[in-house]
């Protein structure tokens, strides 16, 4: 399936904190384990996997095995730094204190159902903690789905301040003028397009103008 | 610290002090030295308002000293909320300021005969109670301000807002901070009652010309102590993740799990939850010129709380924690920041636990008094209770007693205290520390300080019902030794994982204290809190039925899991045998 596609260079991921918090959707092979989408599809480093992130919940199910929770079309993965407090210490792979949330935590039983799934699919990803900063520039610039509408809120209240975040912005290759009212009016509102995100070196700014 | 100040505040002529030597409370410090007087001389079954409960203060063992992050103060008496033993813990200035000083505690005994209100001043040299109604019904703020102006910017101190004065039973006792801002409260269980039914509106802490305590092993205790701080800097939780976006970092992940009580504890999840998010509200603080990284006290090296301004930049609130947050936010269906920090700034100023404060209000929007979701309403009905209407006075009593006066079933409260922030269906395991904690539903007293070095879940089988038993005992239990120590409880996380400073921790008690404490011997002092507390709840009248969570967590399932709360009424008994 195409999407129209939007690039914004921007300063500061500022604009983009929410959303990342309430799910962004990406493009996945699903079928393969957590640590397989992590590692080989979304570039994370194995020993960024052990030390950084030290929650996962995949469907609101806290995860302790990441090597054989598998992900399929549609899930809804979260993920965290480690977490404080007794429920946050609770929520960690393979925390001792596990049993307290026995009832709901992920079980591989449940995995092996579809495992046999492959092909294309969607997920949702959210991101918690630090990993908002040190996961999400990857994921924006990579590529995001996202609905126009909710981008339109976001480009309109951004480029409406007397110093936007936001330095330039293409569709479909084309720049936009940022003070656009109109910039993806084109667009229907239940539209989804196909988004990458990409913060700016300022460096690279010179009288108004990007260079690349 | 050799002495305690008694000051009985029934004197025949008016209230009378002294100060004695700890005699029998000699090695105790923090929860330690308020449960054991409490149990021994406070009557289990005394009216808390009367003049036979006693409000103790108590600096940890390791207050005033250079140890970092050992600023708590424990405030114990008979709870007028519960009805059973409370500890209250605060942090702010003033347990590392009395230490200094020299004292094991503060117990203020005996009751005014008039409706006088006093101010006690304690420096170096002298102790003074004196009778001033001019700080009657004084907002904390408004308060601390004169407290300022007389007796200049280093005083600490300890107070009650309006709601003490009025003798709520969700009132709080405010310590000020490095601010000197009323901005931290020792909140739970009324203890801000039992000071204003004392007479007692403040008390000032002076310690110009206190020298820090020294340790017995200098050399030793100052390897201890960069050795843990080295801990608590590099762990995630107390080096990153708290300094960043303090506690409020909990709410995206406690709502993704299902676990996040929303509407008077009706849902597991709420839709606003990224709103009102830490991640958010760093951000928010940060591009008004607040802080989203501050101490409470001098020696925090975690740094976890900060400061919240308003629209234009001034100074609100400090940074609402995750209780708060989700109490006045999630639970009553409100996502809007800035509301939020409102009635954090209210609950502060009137003297009132947050917590308490926000599972009230979502009960009286379960009465239908406001609309979920309606932050101005509940601010209103905050306004009442510093007013002290006849509705603010219901309020201001708690949730259960709201709930009562308004015919509402579903009240989320154990012995008489509000639900924390996690709903025990999801947690099951919190829900057992909510069952059978001796101070009510509390979060805090099953803390997760253990580790395999004290023998905690290591053994336990993660899908066997009777490790949450087990392990909420033990967590208890070493919980309340943290307690007496005057160390913050988010020395837990470095703890929890890193054995090397867990070890860090226990050289450095034992420079300072000249002792050769093991992991045992902390295991065995939280477990004589513990024992005097459930002594003491027994002798007051509880029995096994008082530990239990209301019946609806039974009844209702809770999205999106579908589950309920299966932890068996026989093994809620076996947690404090």
């Amino acid at each position: 399936m195409s999407y129209n596609q939007v690039t914004i260079k921007t300063i500061d991921l500022l604009p983009f904190y929410g959303i990342l918090q309430q799910g962004i959707a990406k493009n996945i092979n699903p079928g393969c384990t957590l640590k397989q989408l992590l590692c080989d599809q979304f570039n994370i480093s194995p020993n960024y996997i052990e030390t950084r992130i030290k929650t996962a919940f995949l469907n609101q199910k806290p995860v302790d095995n990441y090597d054989s929770a598998i992900v399929h079309d549609k899930d809804t993965l979260a993920l965290s730094g480690a977490m404080p407090g007794l429920v946050g210490a609770t929520f960690r792979k393979n925390s001792i204190l596990s049993a307290f949330r026995r009832n709901i935590s992920y079980r591989d039983f449940v995995a092996k159902k579809d495992a046999s799934q492959n092909g294309n699919g969607k997920i949702t990803i959210k991101l918690f903690n630090l990993l908002v900063n040190e996961i999400g520039p990857g994921l924006l610039e990579s590529g995001i789905l996202f609905q126009s509408e909710q981008l339109i809120n976001i480009i309109k209240t951004e480029c409406s301040k007397k110093e936007s975040l936001f330095k330039s912005i293409k569709i479909n290759g084309v720049n936009q003028f940022l003070k656009n009212d109109r910039i993806l009016c084109n667009f229907k509102n239940d539209e989804i397009v196909f988004l990458k995100v990409q913060l700016f070196q300022y460096e690279h700014f010179f009288n108004g103008e990007v260079i690349t | 610290m050799d002495k305690i100040l008694r000051i009985n505040m029934g004197g025949l002529q008016g209230p009378e002090f002294k100060e004695t030597s700890l005699e029998a409370y000699e090695g105790l410090g923090g929860r330690a030295m308020t449960s054991t007087v409490i149990s021994k001389e406070v009557p289990p079954v005394c009216h808390p308002l009367s003049a036979e409960n006693k409000l103790v203060i108590a600096p940890g063992l390791m207050s005033g000293t250079a140890a970092v992050m050992s600023g708590r103060l424990s405030i114990g008496c008979k709870s007028p909320l519960t009805g059973t033993i409370k500890e209250a813990n605060a942090g702010g200035q003033a347990s590392l300021m009395l230490a200094k000083l020299g004292y094991a505690a503060i117990i203020l005994e005996g009751k005014p005969v008039d409706d006088n209100i006093y101010k006690i001043v304690i420096n170096k040299n002298t102790v003074q109670v004196e009778e001033d109604n001019s700080l009657k019904l004084l907002g904390n703020y408004d308060l601390i301000a004169k407290m300022k102006d007389a007796f200049g910017k280093k005083v600490c101190c300890i107070s009650i807002g309006p709601a003490g004065e009025m003798k709520m039973s969700a009132a709080s006792i405010a310590v000020t901070d490095k601010e000197q801002r009323p901005t931290r409260h020792a909140a739970r269980g009324g203890v801000g009652a039992v000071m204003g039914a004392k007479g007692v509106k403040v008390i000032v802490i002076d310690d110009e010309g206190c020298a820090t305590r020294k340790p017995k092993n200098p050399e030793k205790f100052q390897a201890a102590n960069k050795e843990f701080v080295a801990g608590i800097k590099k762990h995630a939780v107390s080096g990153e993740g708290l300094p960043a976006y303090g506690t409020n970092v909990l709410t995206n992940v406690v709502n993704e799990a299902g676990g996040y009580p929303t509407h008077n504890f009706k849902k597991g999840q709420f839709e606003g939850a990224a709103k009102i998010s830490g991640e958010t509200q760093a951000q928010l603080e940060i591009s008004r010129g607040g802080k989203a990284t501050h101490g409470c006290h001098t020696g925090c090296v975690i740094q976890c709380s900060g400061i919240y301004n308003d629209k234009n930049g001034n100074y609100l609130t400090k940074q609402p924690e995750y209780e708060t947050v989700w109490a006045h936010g999630g639970n009553c269906g409100i996502d809007d920041l800035d509301a939020i920090a409102q009635m954090d700034r209210l609950d502060d100023d009137f003297g009132v636990d947050t917590i308490e404060m926000g599972v009230t209000i979502g009960v009286a929007m379960e009465a239908g008094l406001i609309p979920f979701g309606d932050a101005e309403g509940a601010i209103n009905l905050l306004k009442e209770v510093g007013k002290g209407t006849p509705l603010g006075r219901i309020l201001g009593n708690g949730a259960a007693f709201t709930g009562k006066a308004y015919g509402v079933e579903r009240v989320p409260v154990v012995k008489g205290q509000a639900l924390p922030a996690y709903d025990p269906r999801t947690v099951q395991g919190i829900g057992v520390t909510y069952a059978t904690s001796t101070m009510g539903a509390d979060h805090t007293s099953g803390y997760a300080v253990a580790t395999n070095l004290l023998n905690v879940g290591g053994s336990v089988d993660p899908l066997k019902p009777d490790g949450q038993a087990e392990l909420s005992r033990n967590l208890q239990i070493s919980t309340a030794a943290i307690d007496a120590t005057g160390m913050c409880l988010f020395i837990a996380f470095p703890i929890l994982d890193q054995p090397e400073t867990f070890q860090a921790l226990l050289d450095l008690m034992n420079s300072f204290l000249g002792t050769n404490l093991t992991s045992d011997d902390v295991m065995e002092l939280g477990k004589t809190i513990l024992k005097n507390e459930k002594d003491f709840n027994i002798r007051a009248g509880f029995v096994s039925s008082h530990d239990r969570l209301p019946g609806f967590f039974k009844k209702e399932s809770l999205l999106p899991h579908n589950i309920t709360f299966d932890v068996s009424d026989e093994e809620l008994d076996e947690v404090l045998n």
